[in-house]
């Protein structure tokens, strides 16, 4: 009686491999580690599939093992089974067994961490100084001097190195197809490299718990051809459309110069305007800190070229005008916690925007694109 | 020199009685007995295992399916917060406490523990340390910081609230607890084995209490210093982990997994002893290898303490570093891999009936082997820079300390059960509750493997539907009220059995060890008659001395019988009588944890119990002269 069941608990256990094996076959998610699209998260990847199937092989001889004496060695009658108390040469053998398995297993590892933790050569890598804030990623180009947020835009087939850091608290910065994560930690600066094989766009999540809303700071790495890249460089230098006097738009740009300006910088396409935002950006940080609770001024992602960008709350919702008006008229209706809702005035004091005033300043942020925009292929998801 | 004071004359006037009788309230709350105070633990931390079970089951719940609204991130952040601190601390390591208390004495025949009221005062500080953590809840400030509570994020300039203070004080007071039941139960084990029990003789279960009483009284002061300077930071503006400040984040990180690492092998050494007790009994032959057991036990703790940054793989620690930690994290494998393989060989060629008990043990070794390898992927440090925070690391450590802990927990506690109370656990309920947890178990866990491969982080209280990851996270939730289903056919279980009691003899298993040369439940002075010892197993042996002699005869000997207590002079046996003082110490210790964070008369008060508890036990007979001994 007692054998179907525990027969069926050990299949389970076995059926559990197999659907396990079966499902690990979906690279097509967007954070599957199985769909690596880069040397670090291929080598990554296959030392894990190395390890796991040493891993099943143990598996299999060990959960076997189990099975065969629960079911062959049941009790048949009252005799007592013959009294072993041990076996030196077996107990060797199985102290060897794993000691060998581990040295098989340590060698590639070894050799794994040296060739994804030490940096590439600076000379033609790409470098990026990628800054966590509670919720949101702050990615800075020092040598192009380019600034922007929660969009990463990198060309293919190149090293690129982040210097990794975080303003608050700890952050995680993790792009799954590319890059396993390397963690944000204030006053450490991390360094993570890595490389894009092919152009896309693909996710990345803050790992590292950070706060309420640590489920919502995600963000996007667009990686282009090596051509559309310098264009989208190019791009970052250019200004926006300008907007026809008069117009919603124009209305917007005023709101915006009013009520939303002193946290988010969106003219960072002006020449020296990287150190400057640089600057506003720690002079923010320092005011917040020295009121917390009633800080006028917060740090806040640079919005240059927002109508450009695929996603609004960083990584959260489609970029587009119902959104971005519904995220205006209270961002706690799409995130919880954000320090806009808590720290702008125009949620806190007595300057509350119109419905119509909402809708300006999206129409605004939206007209945000380079004014001699090629169609970038990226925007299309 | 003399002093001014006998201790031995000085008594601090009494407020209450002394208690003295032996039944009732007053009795539970003043006793020093073992038993008691071994069934108290249990009862309040299973309490704690069904909180820590309901936290558990809402965050499933707001799990369920993509962008799900039913649980606000605040409250989820408390909730699984509280649910890891819960199951680790209120309840794996006072489950533990629980068969520490009742089985170490009768183990190594023995009356009781070294000292009895430190260990009144370990379960005391226990319950209210236990009670003023979840005291938060009624607050609405509940801990939201993780139980590891990673600075910044944990300091009060980002976490104002009480919560996190609410948090590193409990662990506070709970280290108290945790640390006198270690040092307790080294002196226990060291001096008061009965003649004849040598170190190699005893019971794999004692064994392995010894080693984690070890690892206790070792890791917990560090904790308790990182506590200390976290409270620091909170409550008197110290600066150790203020980033802003120039303190450093990795600096708590170091210290608590310092504590951390061996706290795992706090929590499974015990579950690995109470297999080690179940196999051979239930295969009828003995451990296989029992040097062999011990010493990678003791290993296993040893090692433990240099294994601590494999939690840190990603905080960028460089590559010199990451390989020493993951070359020691892997040599771990190798003493768990021979614990394995000497269970398995146990029960080869056993005659293996497979009760309640014996099924959770095969259970233990079958879920803990996948723990144990998921942890060997893990150690792979590149790798594990893909794992590292995310649902894999969440089924890996539930197949070791669900999957192993807890399932050695209830397989101890089916075992137990008749010698705890005098009557056996229904077994066709017990097997329902094996089944529905062994089911439920996988059904959530396993495709949290799958989950964390598919880029699934830890700790978000959402996800969006376009990720691939509802179908594994619904099955995930229904596995989840699975296992709340089988722990309550547990719970009915207990109470059925309790109203349809099936009396169990003192020697229910045909068992092996010294506590079940004894009646059961056993008197509360446990042996009649103070065992002399002659060999692992001795009471084994004594029931079939033939097979000493490799003698084929397998009758149990006629002399070998459970001890008689109807004809025993009571009054020749000493043992303490109660005291309340423990008590006042415990209930003090926490009311001043508490006044930390609300008022300086709570800490006054709560110290003023602390001192003259103290003080009133340390000048208190151990018994009453003029009573009666008990």
């Amino acid at each position: 009686m007692f054998s179907n069941r525990t027969g069926l608990i050990f299949n389970m256990a076995l059926m559990m491999l197999l659907s396990f094996a079966l499902m690990s076959c979906t690279p097509e998610n967007p954070q599957s580690t199985f769909d690596a699209q880069g040397p670090i998260s291929e080598i990554q990847k296959n030392l894990f599939l190395f390890t796991f199937w040493i891993a099943v092989i143990v598996f299999i001889v060990v959960e076997g093992a189990i099975i065969f004496v629960t079911f062959k060695y049941r009790r048949k009658n009252d005799d007592l089974p013959a009294q072993i108390h041990g076996n030196l040469k077996l107990e060797i053998t199985w102290t060897i067994i794993p000691a060998i398995i581990i040295v098989i297993i340590s060698v590639p590892t070894v050799f794994g961490i040296w060739e994804t933790q030490v940096m590439p050569d600076e000379e033609d890598a790409i470098i990026i100084d990628a800054v966590g804030h509670q919720w949101w990623f702050e990615f800075k180009y020092p040598l192009e001097e380019i600034v922007t947020a929660n969009e990463l835009h990198l060309p293919e087939d190149k090293n690129v190195i982040v210097n990794i850091e975080s303003q608050d608290v700890l952050h995680s910065f993790w792009i799954p197809k590319i890059a396993g994560k390397v963690d944000m930690v204030p006053n450490h600066e991390n360094k993570l490299w890595f490389r894009a094989d092919n152009p896309g766009i693909y996710y990345g999540q803050c790992a590292e718990f950070c706060g309420i809303v640590h489920a919502m700071m995600r963000f996007r790495v667009i990686v282009h051809t090596e051509e559309d890249y310098q264009r989208w460089i190019e791009e970052m230098r250019t200004p926006p459309k300008s907007v026809s006097s008069g117009s919603d738009e124009d209305e917007g740009r005023k709101l915006f110069v009013g009520n939303c300006s002193m946290c988010h910088t969106n003219d960072s396409y002006k020449k020296a305007a990287y150190h400057k935002e640089i600057n506003s950006q720690y002079n923010r940080w320092e005011e917040w800190k020295k009121d917390k609770e009633n800080s006028a001024i917060v740090s806040a992602p640079n919005l240059t070229h927002f109508g450009n960008r695929l996603t609004l709350g960083a990584g959260i919702k489609e970029n587009n005008y119902e959104n971005l008006v519904k995220w205006i008229e209270n961002p706690d209706s799409i995130k919880i916690g954000t320090r806009m809702k808590n720290h702008a005035s125009i949620y806190n004091a007595d300057i509350k925007l119109t419905d119509q005033e909402i809708q300006q300043i999206a129409k605004y942020l939206l007209s945000l694109k380079p004014e001699n925009e090629t169609t970038a292929t990226y925007n299309k998801e | 020199m003399s002093s001014i004071i006998n201790p031995k004359q000085f008594q601090i006037p009494r407020i209450f009685p002394r208690p003295m009788s032996h039944s009732g309230i007053w009795y539970w709350l003043g006793t020093v007995d073992h038993k008691k105070i071994g069934t108290m633990y249990g009862i309040v931390s299973f309490f704690w295992f069904i909180m820590g079970g309901i936290e558990a089951l809402l965050i499933r719940v707001q799990l369920s399916h993509a962008e799900a609204d039913i649980i606000s991130p605040e409250l989820y952040n408390q909730l699984f917060t509280m649910h890891g601190t819960t199951m680790v601390f209120l309840v794996v390591m006072p489950l533990s406490a629980a068969f520490f208390n009742w089985l170490v004495p009768l183990q190594i025949g023995a009356r009781d523990v070294a000292f009895p009221r430190l260990n009144a005062l370990s379960l005391w500080v226990f319950i209210f340390g236990s009670i003023l953590m979840n005291i938060s809840w009624l607050t609405g400030e509940a801990p939201n910081g993780g139980w590891f509570g990673y600075p910044p994020n944990s300091t009060v300039q980002f976490n104002p609230g009480n919560g996190m203070t609410f948090w590193v004080l409990g662990l506070n007071v709970l280290g108290v607890a945790s640390i006198a039941a270690g040092l307790n139960f080294i002196v226990t084990i060291i001096n008061m084995r009965a003649p004849g029990m040598t170190m190699m003789r005893m019971p794999v279960f004692t064994w392995m209490t010894l080693i984690t009483s070890i690892l206790i009284v070792l890791a917990l002061p560090v904790l308790a210093v990182a506590g200390i300077q976290m409270t620091g930071d909170r409550v008197y503006g110290t600066n150790f982990f203020n980033s802003e400040a120039g303190g450093d984040p990795i600096f708590w990180q170091h210290i608590f997994w310092l504590f951390g690492h061996p706290e795992v092998y706090i929590l499974i050494l015990p579950a690995m002893g109470m297999v080690s007790e179940i196999l051979p009994t239930f295969a009828r032959k003995p451990l296989f290898g029992y040097t062999f057991i011990i010493f990678s036990g003791a290993l296993i703790g040893f090692m433990g303490w240099f294994v601590w940054s494999h939690h840190m793989f990603t905080v960028g620690l460089g590559p010199a570093a990451n390989t020493a930690f993951t070359l020691s994290t892997m040599l771990i494998a190798i003493p768990t891999g021979v614990k394995i393989f000497n269970w398995i060989a146990t029960l080869w060629g056993g005659s293996i009936k497979l009760t309640t008990s014996m099924l959770f043990s095969i259970g233990f070794i079958a879920m803990f082997t996948i723990g144990g390898l998921s942890g060997v992927t893990h150690a792979i440090s590149p790798s594990d820079a893909q794992q590292q925070d995310t649902y894999y690391v969440v089924a890996h450590f539930h197949y070791v300390l669900f999957g192993g802990a807890i399932f050695a927990i209830f397989g101890g506690l089916y075992f137990w059960w008749p010698k705890f109370t005098g009557y056996f656990l229904n077994e066709k309920l017990g097997i329902l509750n094996f089944i529905l947890m062994m089911i439920g178990f996988n059904l959530q866990f396993a495709p949290m493997h799958w989950l964390g491969l598919d880029g699934m982080p830890r700790r978000i209280y959402t996800y969006a539907e376009n990720m691939g990851w509802e179908l594994s996270n619904l099955a995930a939730t229904i596995g989840g009220f699975l296992i709340a289903i089988s722990v309550l056919i547990f719970l009915i279980n207990v109470v059925i059995s309790r109203i349809n009691k099936k009396l169990a003899s003192g020697d229910p298993w045909d068992a092996r060890t010294l506590e079940w040369s004894i009646s059961s439940p056993p008197p509360h002075y446990n042996f009649v008659k103070i065992p002399q010892v002659e060999h692992i197993d001795d009471w084994w042996y004594k029931k079939y001395p033939g097979l000493l002699e490799g003698s084929p005869k397998q009758n149990k000997s006629p002399n070998a019988t459970v001890e008689d207590t109807s004809n025993v002079d009571e009054s020749k046996i000493h043992l303490p009588d109660l005291s309340y003082y423990p008590l006042f110490v415990g209930i003090g210790l926490s009311l001043a944890a508490l006044g930390v964070i609300y008022t300086y008369a709570l800490v006054t008060i709560g110290l003023i119990l602390v001192f003259w508890g103290c003080i009133g036990w340390s000048t208190e007979p151990v018994n009453e002269p003029h009573k009666k001994h008990h």
